[in-house]
């Protein structure tokens, strides 16, 4: 069977890159292969393939199926939105029954973060 | 003309530099052997590791549940296609590749190797073992394989969500009634120790072949770490427990102090003698023989040129 570099153009006018690679015995089913297996989610504005080893690109010429009857609300990271915000509750109404865990712990990312920023802010005011 | 020493060196030279490595570049056999070995080992557990929640597909207490579940398999059954094309283009063949991997010549990770008993279990999966595996995907985008950088952006991407629904899984349980919170926490009391196998023994980074080509970014125990600092503190706020009496934060050193698990049933479960290994292999070997068919008819159609 034959191996198809797959290239993706990100946003109109991009550039094209490689973002992987199928195998299949011709366009058709490479093309097929390439949208279930890389552009699920609408990944990029477009999608092409190339047999390896030759220049011609073979472009996706409907692109509308993208993202289309395959992509619902479930596959979609908006379709968890809140969570964090949920987790915050979750941690308020556990703080209230008494049933947190306090123990030592690192400091969080953002407080590291800012520990970080303030040491280097410090070095350039020195410099 | 340049001996093979002479290659090797200049090959490692460039990854210390920081260069990728594409599929059609010189590379050393050690090099080719190893990337292949663990890319191989990483795509066999994507595909095993769609078993112990596919079996939870049917027994979803709502649609929505189900729906996610579904999209999440599919997700980890289309990393196993990703990874099994990068592995081949180092040199050995997809069948190869899953004869070997039904007939129990290699192997898959650790974790899947385990019964997933209850809807808890499906929580714990899909928020701490995807959590470790992202922090271990995550260090691998740096990685000195370009092919399978590719292949990681977007495997780290379908992960974050996964974890979303995990996490979203795991608030439920937490919040719900009693018997909830107690499944959850039965859940990560039985998937503890194999979470702390899941980042293997600490390797010594002189000796390992991985990190010496780049192949691997960062040591076992750092990523352990890495893991005790994101997922810890965020059970702790829950009122959940970790079942490792030793398990600190030690301030002054700035790690985590942690109880060495048992790594006799670490090593014995990834030789493949785990609690569902030989299960999870079967239907792994029924589903490959059953749609053998599918194979044969897409060998009989004849390579078109372009």
């Amino acid at each position: 069977m034959t191996v198809w570099d797959v290239l993706q153009r990100r946003r109109a006018g991009a550039d094209w890159e490689v973002v992987g690679a199928v195998k299949a015995p011709d366009a058709d089913f490479a093309m097929m292969l390439t949208r279930e297996s890389l552009f699920r989610r609408k990944e990029g504005e477009a999608y092409a393939i190339r047999r390896r080893g030759t220049e011609t690109l073979i472009e996706c010429e409907d692109t509308t199926g993208l993202g289309g009857v395959i992509d619902r609300e479930f596959r979609r990271m908006d379709s968890f939105a809140g969570v964090g915000g949920k987790h915050r509750r979750v941690h308020e109404e556990m703080r209230e029954r008494g049933l947190v865990i306090d123990r030592p712990r690192p400091p969080d990312r953002r407080q590291r973060r800012s520990a970080k920023q303030a040491e280097d802010d410090g070095e350039a005011a020195r410099a | 003309m340049t001996s093979y020493e002479e290659r090797t060196a200049e090959f490692k030279a460039r990854i210390d530099a920081g260069d990728k490595i594409e599929a059609g570049d010189w590379m050393p056999d050690e090099y080719r052997q190893s990337a292949l070995k663990f890319i191989e080992m990483h795509a066999n557990s994507e595909v095993m590791g769609c078993l112990p929640e596919r079996e939870w597909i049917p027994r979803a207490p709502s649609l929505r549940r189900k729906l996610s579940l579904t999209a999440k398999v599919q997700d980890e059954a289309g990393h196993g296609q990703i990874l099994y094309r990068v592995a081949e283009d180092l040199g050995k063949s997809r069948e190869q590749m899953f004869d070997d991997l039904v007939n129990g010549r290699t192997k898959f990770h650790n974790v899947f190797h385990y019964p997933a008993e209850t809807w808890g279990d499906v929580a714990v999966i899909g928020w701490l073992i995807d959590g470790a595996a992202l922090v271990t995907q995550k260090a691998l985008l740096d990685c000195s394989y370009a092919p399978y950088v590719r292949a990681m952006k977007r495997i780290c991407a379908e992960e974050s969500l996964h974890l979303r629904h995990g996490e979203d899984l795991t608030l439920e349980l937490v919040s719900g009634t009693d018997e909830q919170r107690e499944m959850f926490q039965d859940a990560v009391n039985r998937w503890w120790k194999p979470i702390m196998h899941f980042f293997g023994p600490p390797s010594k980074p002189d000796k390992d072949v991985l990190l010496h080509w780049g192949i691997k970014t960062r040591t076992n125990e750092d990523l352990r770490q890495e893991f005790f600092s994101t997922y810890v503190p965020k059970l702790w706020d829950l009122g959940i427990s970790v079942p490792d009496p030793d398990l600190r934060y030690d301030e002054e050193r700035g790690e985590w102090i942690w109880s060495d698990p048992d790594w006799d049933e670490f090593w014995q479960v990834v030789k493949g003698n785990g609690p569902m290994t030989q299960t999870r292999l079967f239907w792994r070997k029924a589903i490959w023989d059953h749609h053998a068919w599918v194979r044969e008819t897409f060998d009989r159609i004849p390579a078109t040129v372009v």
